[in-house]
C-alpha cells in the first residue's frame, strides 16, 4: 500500500549552496522518488530541509529515521509516515527539524529545491509552459516587471520556487536578455573574493 | 551612560613603526572630565536652546509646554532620547567652558557652510585581501576625479587587526604629504556585528592606528567570531559605537564616525539594529550609504561584470531579516532600497525626528576598465603573512570584469563645512550637511528652509533643524547649478526633474523598533526642469508650521523612473530597480539631499 513519508533534517547549513548540496544529497540517499518535493526553511539563523514523497513499499520508510541519523550525525531528524511522527538526533537541532516539518507540510512557507517538473521547466521556456510543466502555480514579476504567459523565462539548470500561504511561486526579475528568476544559483559571497 | 576611565590606548600592542616622538601618552586624566555626566547636564540646563535638541526632543519638549505640564529644561530632559549633534560637538571639547550658546561657526554650534567638500568614504586598498590598489593610486584618482576628501576602509579581519591596521598607515601619512589639497582619512570596514558592513573612521592624529586597531580587535565581526545574528552580536556592535565615543570624550581621538555600508545588500541590517547603532551614541552612528559602490556591476558581460548594479544580486539569506522584500535586495537606480524609498526605511528613521545621514561611495576595489593587476606572487598565504598584496603592476589587458570606479568617478558625497580641514568634514558629516550624486549629475545644490513669523526670520540647510513658532510661515529656497562640465564619462550630464519629500515627524512612530514605513512620507512636488542651464531657482511655500515636518530633495536626469515601491501615491516616478546584468550607470543619474526639519516650538 502506499504511504505519505514526510522528512525534515536540521544540519545547521548556514547558507543557500550549503543547503542546496544537503538536499542534493539527501535525495540521492532516498533514491529520489518520482514525486518528492523538497523545501528548505531558516530556522533560528539558518537553513534546514525537508522533503515528503509517495512510497509504495513499505521497504521504503522502513529503518528511514535510523538511516538518516546515521547519516546526518550531529543533525536533527524528523520522519512521519502517514502522519506518524517520529524524530531522533541532536536535540538542539531538533526544533530546527520540526519547524521545517510543519512549514512543509503546510506549505505556508519555503523554498523548493526539488519538486514536480523540475527537470521539465530547468531550461528557457515560456510563464506558461512554467505553470503547466510543473507544480508552479504563478510566475511573479519583482518590482512591476511584466510577466505574460508567453514572457521567456531563463530557468536554466536553477529554479527555486516558494511556497507561501499554501500557494508556489516563482518569482522573476528582470534580466539582460528576458526575465530570469530572482534568485540565481551564484549567490554573491557577502564580503571578499567577489 | 558612565563616565568611562578605560585607557584609550593600548600600550601592550606592538608597533610595526614608530611615527613621532609623540606617540607616547595620550591620555592624561588630569584634562578629562565627566563628558557623559556633562553631556547630560546639558540636557538638564534649562539654558540648552530649542535648537540645540533633535526634531524629536523638540517636539516632545513642545508637547509637555503646550500641555503646561513643566517647563522647558523638565521637559527637554524628559525627552533626552538622544544627543544632538551640537551637544556632541561640545562634549568632546571638555575643558573648553561651557559655553552653551549657539555660535555660528562655533564648537557648540553646528557649523557653518561655508564651502561644500567632495569625498568619499569607502575605499580598500592592496591591505584589503579582494582589493589590489596602492593608498596612493586610491588618493591621487580621487583628487584627480575631483573630490576633496577620502577615507582608506580596508576591510576588517584577522590579518588586518594583526598588521594590516599598522602597516597602511605610513603609505596614508605619505600620501598626505604628496597630496597636501586632499584630506586623507584612515578608517577601517567593520565587519559589524550580527550585520553589515560600516565605514568606521577617526580624525588623524598620533593616536588615530591604536584606536583603530583595539577598536577592530575587540568589536570586528570577523576577527571575533561574532557575524551571525544573535543578541549576543547585536550588542557587541552596539558596545563598539560606544566604545568609540568614549574614545573621542578621552580625548584619545578628536573625532570618530561610523557609518553602515551597503545596508540593504543581503537583507541582514534589521530595522532594529539601524535604530540601535543610531541610539547606541549618535554623535559617532551618522547615517548609511544612500547609494553602495560597485556602481559599474551592472554593465552588460562583454561590456562590464554582467553582474547587479552594486552586487546587490542576492536573495535572502538566513540571517536576512524576515519581513525585507525581496524588491529590497536590489538597488533603484543605483541607490540602497532603504533610501530610494519615498516613506521607506530612511523616511521612518527621519520621521521619528532623529538624525540620520546619507552618503554615496565608491567601495573601490578593482577598478573597471582598469589595466593594472595585482603582482605574480600575490596570494591568501602571502597576504596573511604580509598583510597586503604588493604593488600593482600593469596588466597589458583591460579589466572589464570588475565592478568598481575610482572613487570621484562617479560617486560623491558632499559635505557641507565651515572649512577644509578633517575636523570640519567631520563635523559637516555629523550636522546633516551632505548630499549626494551619481555622474556629477549637478554642479552644485543650495537648500534652505525659511521660517517668518512674528516679526522673526529663522535659516537652516540640510541636516539642520529650525524651532518656529507655531503658525509661522515656511518656505524651501532651493538653487541648482546645473552642470555645465562634462563628468568623467565625457557628457555634460542634463538635470530632468527635482521632486520634493515631505513627512511629518511623529517622535512616537518608531514604537515599533522594526518598522521601515514613514506612513506620512511622500512626493509632494515634482518640478520639470529639463533642459533648463544656469542657476535653477525654486521657491516653494511650505505653508504655516502646526506640526514637525522634514523635507528633503530627489533629482534625476529623467532617464529611467518607475512608480516607487509604495506606490505611485506616494512616488509617481521614483528611480527604477536595477536590471541583474545590464544596467548603465550612466544612463541613469540621481542626486539625493539629506533633510531639513521644522519643528513648532509652543
Amino acid at each position: 500500500m502506499n504511504h505519505t513519508v514526510l522528512i525534515a533534517v536540521d544540519t545547521g547549513a548556514g547558507d543557500l549552496a550549503g543547503v542546496d548540496h544537503v538536499v542534493h544529497h539527501l535525495l540521492d540517499l532516498v533514491g529520489r522518488p518520482s514525486d518528492v518535493v523538497a523545501s528548505t526553511h531558516v530556522v533560528a539563523g539558518h537553513h534546514a530541509l525537508a522533503a515528503s514523497w509517495t512510497a509504495d513499499a513499505d521497504s521504503e520508510r522502513d529503518g528511514l529515521l535510523a538511516t538518516l541519523v546515521s547519516a546526518y550525525a550531529g543533525s536533527g531528524v524528523v520522519v512521519e509516515v502517514d502522519g506518524a511522527r517520529e524524530e531522533a538526533g541532536a536535540a538542539d537541532r531538533l526544533p530546527g527539524a520540526r519547524e521545517a516539518a510543519d512549514r512543509h507540510t503546510a506549505r505556508a512557507s519555503g523554498r523548493l529545491v526539488e519538486f514536480p517538473g523540475r527537470g521539465a521547466v530547468e531550461r528557457r521556456l515560456s510563464v506558461a509552459e512554467v505553470v503547466a510543466d510543473s507544480c508552479v502555480d504563478e510566475v511573479v514579476g519583482l518590482a512591476g516587471t511584466v510577466v505574460t504567459p508567453q514572457s521567456v523565462v531563463d530557468l536554466t539548470g536553477f529554479a527555486r520556487p516558494t511556497w507561501a500561504g499554501g500557494r508556489c511561486t516563482l518569482l522573476v526579475q528582470a534580466g539582460a536578455s528576458g526575465l530570469i528568476p530572482f534568485e540565481v544559483a551564484q549567490q554573491l559571497a557577502c564580503c571578499s573574493h567577489h | 551612560m558612565t563616565h568611562d576611565h578605560t585607557h584609550p590606548h593600548d600600550h601592550a600592542h606592538p608597533h610595526a613603526h614608530d611615527h613621532a616622538p609623540d606617540h607616547a601618552h595620550p591620555h592624561e586624566h588630569a584634562e578629562q572630565t565627566p563628558a557623559a555626566a556633562e553631556l547630560n547636564g546639558a540636557a538638564l540646563d534649562a539654558s540648552v536652546p530649542d535648537r540645540r535638541l533633535t526634531p524629536s526632543e523638540l517636539s516632545r519638549r513642545s508637547l509637555l509646554r503646550a500641555a503646561g505640564l513643566t517647563s522647558a529644561a523638565g521637559a527637554g530632559a524628559a525627552a533626552m532620547v538622544g544627543v544632538t549633534p551640537a551637544m556632541a560637538a561640545e562634549g568632546k571639547r571638555p575643558g573648553k567652558g561651557h559655553d552653551h550658546g549657539p555660535r555660528p561657526g562655533g564648537p557648540g554650534a553646528p557649523g557653518a557652510v561655508r564651502e561644500w567638500l567632495a569625498g568619499d568614504h569607502h575605499i580598500h586598498t592592496q591591505y584589503s585581501s579582494d582589493a589590489q590598489y596602492r593608498v596612493i593610486d586610491q588618493a591621487q584618482h580621487a583628487a584627480a576625479y575631483g573630490l576633496d576628501w577620502l577615507v582608506i576602509t580596508d576591510h576588517g579581519g584577522a590579518t588586518h587587526a594583526r598588521i594590516g591596521v599598522d602597516k597602511v598607515n605610513p603609505d596614508i601619512v605619505a600620501a598626505r604629504a604628496t597630496l597636501p589639497d586632499t584630506l586623507i582619512f584612515q578608517g577601517l570596514e567593520w565587519n559589524i556585528p550580527a550585520a553589515e558592513h560600516g565605514t568606521v573612521f577617526v580624525a588623524p592624529g598620533r593616536n588615530e592606528v591604536a584606536v583603530l586597531k583595539q577598536f577592530e580587535n575587540d568589536y570586528d565581526g570577523s576577527v571575533k567570531g561574532a557575524s551571525s545574528s544573535s543578541p549576543a552580536n547585536e550588542a557587541l556592535a552596539v558596545a563598539g559605537i560606544q566604545w568609540l565615543g568614549g574614545q573621542v570624550r578621552s580625548r584619545a581621538v578628536s573625532d570618530a564616525l561610523f557609518l553602515a555600508n551597503h545596508p540593504a545588500r543581503n537583507g541582514i541590517d534589521s530595522p532594529h539594529e539601524i535604530r540601535a547603532w543610531r541610539d547606541a551614541d549618535p554623535t559617532v552612528a551618522i547615517g548609511f550609504e544612500g547609494a553602495p559602490g560597485h556602481q559599474a556591476a551592472g554593465l552588460p558581460a562583454g561590456y562590464g561584470p554582467g553582474s547587479a548594479r552594486g552586487f546587490y544580486g542576492n536573495a535572502a539569506g538566513a540571517n536576512s531579516f524576515a519581513a525585507y522584500p525581496p524588491e529590497s535586495y536590489r538597488t533603484w537606480g543605483g541607490f540602497d532600497w532603504m533610501t530610494s524609498t519615498v516613506g521607506g526605511l530612511w523616511d521612518s528613521l527621519l520621521a521619528e525626528g532623529k538624525p540620520w545621514s546619507i552618503t554615496a561611495n565608491s567601495d573601490s576595489h578593482t577598478v573597471w576598465a582598469d589595466t593594472s593587476r595585482r603582482p605574480d606572487g600575490s596570494s591568501s598565504a602571502q597576504f596573511a603573512a604580509d598583510g597586503r598584496y604588493g604593488d600593482p603592476v600593469y596588466a597589458g589587458s583591460i579589466n572589464l570584469g570588475a565592478g568598481d570606479f575610482w572613487p570621484g568617478y562617479y560617486s560623491r558625497t558632499h559635505v557641507g563645512a565651515s572649512d577644509r580641514s578633517y575636523t570640519a568634514v567631520m563635523r559637516g558629516m555629523r550636522d546633516g550637511r551632505l548630499w549626494v550624486d551619481h555622474g556629477a549629475l549637478v554642479k552644485a545644490v543650495d537648500v534652505r528652509v525659511r521660517t517668518t513669523g512674528r516679526g522673526r526670520t529663522d535659516t537652516e540647510t540640510l541636516g539642520g533643524t529650525i524651532v518656529t513658532r507655531k503658525g509661522s510661515r515656511a518656505q524651501l529656497t532651493v538653487r541648482i547649478d546645473v552642470q555645465d562640465r562634462p563628468n568623467w564619462s565625457q557628457f555634460v550630464p542634463q538635470l530632468a526633474r527635482v521632486d520634493l519629500v515631505r513627512g511629518k515627524v511623529d517622535p512616537l512612530s518608531a514604537s515599533d523598533r522594526d518598522t521601515f514605513r514613514a506612513p506620512d512620507t511622500r512626493v509632494v512636488e515634482q518640478w520639470d526642469v529639463s533642459g533648463r542651464t544656469g542657476t535653477v531657482e525654486i521657491v516653494y511655500d511650505l505653508g504655516v508650521v502646526e506640526q514637525a515636518f522634514y523635507v528633503r530633495l530627489r533629482g534625476t536626469d529623467g532617464k529611467r523612473s518607475q512608480p516607487g515601491y509604495l506606490g505611485a501615491a506616494v512616488d509617481p516616478a521614483g528611480p527604477a530597480i536595477d536590471v541583474v546584468g545590464s544596467a548603465d550607470p550612466w544612463e541613469d543619474l540621481w542626486f539625493y539631499t539629506n533633510p531639513i526639519w521644522v519643528v513648532p516650538a509652543a
